[in-house]
C-alpha cells in the first residue's frame, strides 16, 4: 500500500516527515494503519460468513480513512450479499469517485447494470419486504405474512426478511418455521445478533412449553454420563459405573472351556502324538528308499516345469490386473455418462449423486472425461455438502446430537476440507455436546493435524485445551500446541 | 421473553435502487484524517 501525503499528495517513505513538504505524518500513518487493521478484521469475518461483524469492521475502517478503497469495495460486497443492493451500489459509486482509475468498483457497477434480471429481482424483494414491514407495524399481519412467505419461498438473500418472519412466528408460537428462518440467517450471516437472540428465545420457549420433555431430556443426558449398559440374554442391564457386582457368568464359562481345551491338547501332545509320530517315521523311511532313484531323474524336469509355471503365473497376474483396470475404466465412464445425463436434465438428488461419484476413478478418465467429472464434482458435491451441513446445524440446535453427528460424519467422509475444515470442527463440537469427550478430542486433533492452515485450528486448540483441563485422563499424550499455524 | 412490539419497531425499510442517488448525496464522508487536518489547521491559526 503506497501512502500519499495528506497535504501535498506526494508519496511517503518510512520517515516521520513528508519528503516533499516536510509536514509531520506520524499520526496520519497511524490512522491509516488502524483503518487497514479494521479492514483485515472485516475481511476475515467476511470470509467466514460473519457478515454483520464484517459490516461493523469495514464501516469503522472507512470512518478512519475514507480513501481505503479495498474496505469500501468489500463493504459494498457485504451489503450485496445481505440483499441490500442500493447500499452496495452507493458504496461502489463513492469508491469509483474517490479512485476513478484501476478500481474493481467499476467492474462491480458494470456487472450489476448488465445483470438486469438480478437487479430487478433484488429491487422487487426489497419492495415486498418494505411493504411487509409497513403492514406489520400497522397491524395487518395476514398480508405481511403472505409477503414474507413469498420472499422466503423464493430464497431471497435479504437477511432482514427472514428475521422479520422469525419474530412474527415466535410471537405466533410457530417455533418450527421460526427455527428454520433463524437457521437460514445464521448460515448466511454467522454473527447476526438478532438471529442468535431469537434462537435462544426459541430454545427457552421450547423448554418452557414442554418442561416434562425438556426435563426428561436433561435427565437422559445426565444418566448417560453416569451409568453403563450391558446385555444379558435379551435384557439390557443398567449398572452404575464403578459397581463391583458385575455378572461374571460369561467370563467363568469361557475360562472353564479354555482350561478343558488346553488339558485335552496336552494329553494329545504327550501321550498320543509320540506313538503316531514314530509309526509314520518308519513308513516314511521305507517309502523314501523305494522312490530314491525316481526323484533323482525327475529333479531336472521339475525345475524346468517350475520356471514355466512361474512365467505363466506372472503373465496371468498381469492379464488379470489389466482386465481389472479396464473393467474399472469402463465402469467409471458408464457411471460418469449416467450422472452427467441426470445433471443436465436437472432431475437428480445431490446426496445420491455424491455417493455414486465414489464409483468413478478420475485417473482412468481422458482429459475431456476429467473435465466433466470436475464440473459434476464442483457443482453437485458442494451442493450436497451445504445440505448436509445445514441438517447437522438444525439437529445441533434441537439438541439431537447423535443425529447431528451422523450428518457431520457424512460430510467428513465426502469432503473433510469443505469450507476450511468446518465438517471436522462441527463434528468435534457435536461429540463434545453429546458428552463423548474422547471422540471430541480425537476429532479436534485430526483437524489440527490434517488441516493446519484452517481458520478453525486456533479455536480447536483452545477447546481441546479446555477438554484436557476438564478431563485430564490421557491429556499427557495429546499435545494440541505442537504446530504453528 | 422478547417484547414483540418493541422488537418490531426496530425494523425499518431497506433502501431500493431508486434511493441510490439520495444515499450517495447523504453520505457523510468525514473521516479521522479530515478531523486531524482540521485540528492541525486550528492549531496553526492559533499560532
Amino acid at each position: 500500500m503506497q501512502m500519499r501525503c495528506y497535504k501535498c499528495g506526494s508519496l511517503l517513505n518510512s520517515e516521520e516527515y513528508c519528503p516533499n513538504c516536510g509536514v509531520k505524518v506520524t499520526t496520519y500513518k497511524l490512522i491509516v494503519a488502524f483503518s487497514y487493521c479494521y479492514y483485515n478484521e472485516g475481511l476475515d469475518r467476511a470470509r467466514s460468513h460473519d457478515l454483520s461483524g464484517a459490516e461493523r469492521c469495514l464501516t469503522r475502517s472507512i470512518k478512519y480513512y475514507k480513501r481505503n478503497i479495498e474496505a469500501r469495495n468489500l463493504l459494498g460486497l457485504v451489503y450485496y450479499e445481505q440483499g441490500r443492493a442500493a447500499d452496495a451500489l452507493a458504496e461502489w459509486i463513492v469508491s469509483s469517485n474517490i479512485m476513478p482509475g484501476d478500481n474493481p468498483a467499476n467492474d462491480y457497477i458494470n456487472d450489476f447494470k448488465a445483470d438486469k434480471a438480478t437487479a430487478d429481482r433484488m429491487n422487487r424483494e426489497v419492495r415486498l419486504y418494505n411493504e411487509a414491514v409497513e403492514y406489520l407495524q400497522n397491524g395487518n399481519a395476514d398480508i405481511a405474512y403472505l409477503q414474507l412467505s413469498n420472499l422466503i419461498r423464493d430464497n431471497t438473500k435479504l437477511v432482514d426478511a427472514y428475521l422479520l418472519m422469525a419474530i412474527f412466528c415466535i410471537n405466533g408460537r410457530n417455533f418450527k418455521l421460526a427455527t428454520e428462518c433463524v437457521k437460514k440467517v445464521l448460515r448466511m450471516d454467522k454473527g447476526n445478533y438478532q438471529a442468535l437472540k431469537y434462537r435462544n428465545e426459541i430454545l427457552a420457549e421450547q423448554g418452557r412449553l414442554f418442561p416434562e420433555e425438556d426435563k426428561a431430556r436433561q435427565e437422559r443426558i445426565r444418566k448417560a454420563n453416569e451409568t453403563s449398559v450391558f446385555a444379558k440374554g435379551n435384557r439390557a442391564i443398567i449398572q452404575p459405573q464403578g459397581s463391583m457386582q458385575r455378572d461374571d457368568t460369561v467370563r467363568r464359562t469361557v475360562i472353564s472351556a479354555a482350561s478343558g481345551v488346553i488339558a485335552c491338547a496336552m494329553v494329545f501332545l504327550f501321550l498320543i502324538m509320540p506313538h503316531q509320530i514314530s509309526k509314520v517315521k518308519e513308513e516314511t523311511n521305507q517309502t523314501t528308499v523305494a522312490f530314491g532313484d525316481d526323484i533323482t531323474t525327475k529333479d531336472a524336469t521339475i525345475s524346468e516345469l517350475e520356471v514355466e509355471v512361474q512365467n505363466a503365473n506372472n503373465s496371468q497376474e498381469k492379464a488379470e490386473e489389466q482386465s481389472a483396470k479396464d473393467a474399472n475404466t469402463v465402469k467409471s465412464y458408464e457411471t460418469l455418462i449416467q450422472l452427467n445425463d441426470q445433471y443436465n436434465s436437472g432431475n437428480y438428488n445431490s446426496l445420491e449423486m455424491t455417493k455414486a461419484m465414489k464409483d468413478i476413478e478420475p485417473e482412468t478418465l481422458s482429459a475431456y472425461g476429467r473435465q466433466i467429472y470436475d464440473t459434476l464434482y464442483n457443482n453437485v458435491v458442494l451442493d450436497s455438502m451445504e445440505s448436509i451441513m445445514y441438517q447437522g446445524e438444525l439437529n445441533m440446535g434441537w439438541g439431537q446430537y447423535p443425529t447431528a453427528i451422523e450428518y457431520y460424519q457424512q460430510a467428513v467422509e465426502i469432503k473433510s476440507d469443505y469450507n476450511d475444515g468446518e465438517p471436522l470442527y462441527m463434528l468435534a463440537k457435536a461429540y463434545a455436546a453429546k458428552g463423548d469427550t474422547a471422540k471430541a478430542k480425537e476429532t479436534y486433533q485430526r483437524l489440527i493435524k490434517e488441516q493446519p492452515k484452517s481458520g478453525y485450528v486456533s479455536t480447536a486448540k483452545t477447546e481441546l485445551q479446555e477438554l484436557n483441563v476438564a478431563d485430564p485422563k490421557g491429556s499427557a499424550s495429546q499435545d494440541g500446541d505442537g504446530d504453528d499455524e | 421473553m422478547i417484547d414483540y412490539d418493541a422488537e418490531l419497531k426496530k425494523y425499518s425499510k431497506v433502501s431500493d435502487l431508486e434511493d441510490v442517488e439520495q444515499l450517495v448525496k447523504n453520505k457523510d464522508l468525514t473521516d479521522m484524517t479530515d478531523i486531524m487536518k482540521y485540528m492541525i489547521q486550528e492549531k496553526d491559526e492559533q499560532i
